[in-house]
């Protein structure tokens, strides 16, 4: 039995929670970086709703390996900490607007481990979310890599 | 970037010159060792053009090539990955290549290394070409026909280790691509062998 205690999926996102990031079954997310390691490109961050989604390893009993079976075979999964996002913010240069980066969860019926990355305000603009992508690739840490998928790919 | 923006950037002033009787013109020193194209017009008027020659036995520069490289972006439909992105459009896929294929024979025109860009695509459709060395990344960005922008980045604080700007000219690439490798001078060529592929010029 662990002595871990699981929190509700509606409750607030902790600091030192790790969150999952699936990438689907595409190695064009990773470039080799010339020393057996790997570059994340900030496309692994792409949203059309600017609010990357995550899961909360917390409420992933068996880790990455659950993120990859309920994604897409072959996916891969990146990590980040609930900290490093949040200690992350920009400023709009047209207007001053101070834009902080926050987690939330937001719990699915089919996943309730689900968590969304968002902006405080919202990100309105290319710009700001392209650097907030880029921060990000730059926290996150590869778990399993993703593998091409003849059937996925075109 | 259109046709016809990407080839003003190699013709950005218009001066007049007259040739001797030897057919000889004068440029200036600051034209010294380039070449240049002449095309005669049916018309009778004649135009010069500053061409970049591209030592193309080291970094074959094709048609063929560059159509390879960006492939995969035309098989792409929306959702392509999962996450409600969009899949680009043509006309901003053959901007691209075009924006690609000036900065590879700017760089080696001028001695520089080049390495290929990791190409990939946003959530909106517009497409990323990125490179790394150590701890600097240029991303650019092909947002459209007409539009081209970077940014650059050397550390996780978004406000003071990142940076963006708008790629009007070939200058604005060189001095990214200086940026990011500073060490390197004309003339001395990185050998993409030993840079891996990832990383930038």
């Amino acid at each position: 039995m662990s002595d871990i205690l699981m929190p509700s999926p509606a409750d607030p996102v902790t600091d030192d929670e790790i969150l999952y990031r699936a990438l689907s079954a595409d190695p064009r997310y990773l470039a080799p970086d010339g020393q057996g390691g790997f570059r994340i490109s900030s496309m692994a961050f792409n949203d059309a709703g600017r609010r990357p989604s995550v899961d909360r390893a917390a409420l992933c009993p068996d880790g990455a390996v659950e993120i990859q079976a309920r994604f897409s075979p072959g996916s891969g999964v990146l990590s980040l900490v609930a900290r490093e996002v949040r200690s992350l913010q920009t400023v709009h240069g047209g207007t001053g607007l101070v834009y902080g980066v926050d987690v939330e969860p937001v719990p699915l019926p089919d996943n309730p481990a689900h968590a969304e990355i968002f902006g405080h305000p919202p990100f309105d603009t290319d710009k700001v979310f392209d650097r907030i992508k880029q921060a990000l690739a730059r926290i996150a840490t590869v778990v399993i890599l993703p593998t091409k998928s003849e059937t996925d790919l075109p | 970037m259109r046709g016809e923006s990407v080839m003003s950037l190699l013709m950005e002033t218009t001066e007049f010159k007259v040739a001797d009787q030897k057919g000889r013109v004068a440029l200036g020193s600051k034209w010294a060792g380039k070449r240049f194209a002449v095309y005669e017009e049916s018309d009778g008027k004649v135009m010069l053009s500053p061409v970049l020659v591209v030592p193309e036995s080291e970094h074959p520069l094709t048609a063929s090539r560059l159509r390879e490289s960006f492939a995969f972006l035309e098989g792409l439909t929306d959702n392509w990955d999962g996450r409600g992105s969009l899949a680009p459009d043509p006309a901003t896929i053959a901007s691209a290549r075009e924006a690609l294929g000036l900065l590879q024979a700017s760089a080696l025109a001028r001695g520089m290394g080049w390495v290929e860009p990791h190409i990939g695509a946003n959530e909106r459709g517009q497409i990323t070409l990125e490179w790394w060395q150590e701890n600097r990344s240029v991303t650019v960005f092909i947002r459209a026909e007409n539009q081209v922008d970077y940014l650059k980045a050397w550390g996780t604080n978004i406000e003071a280790e990142m940076q963006d700007g708008e790629i009007t000219t070939i200058a604005d690439f060189i001095a990214l691509s200086h940026w990011l490798n500073p060490g390197q001078r004309a003339g001395r060529a990185i050998p993409s062998e030993s840079a891996g592929e990832g990383q930038a010029t």
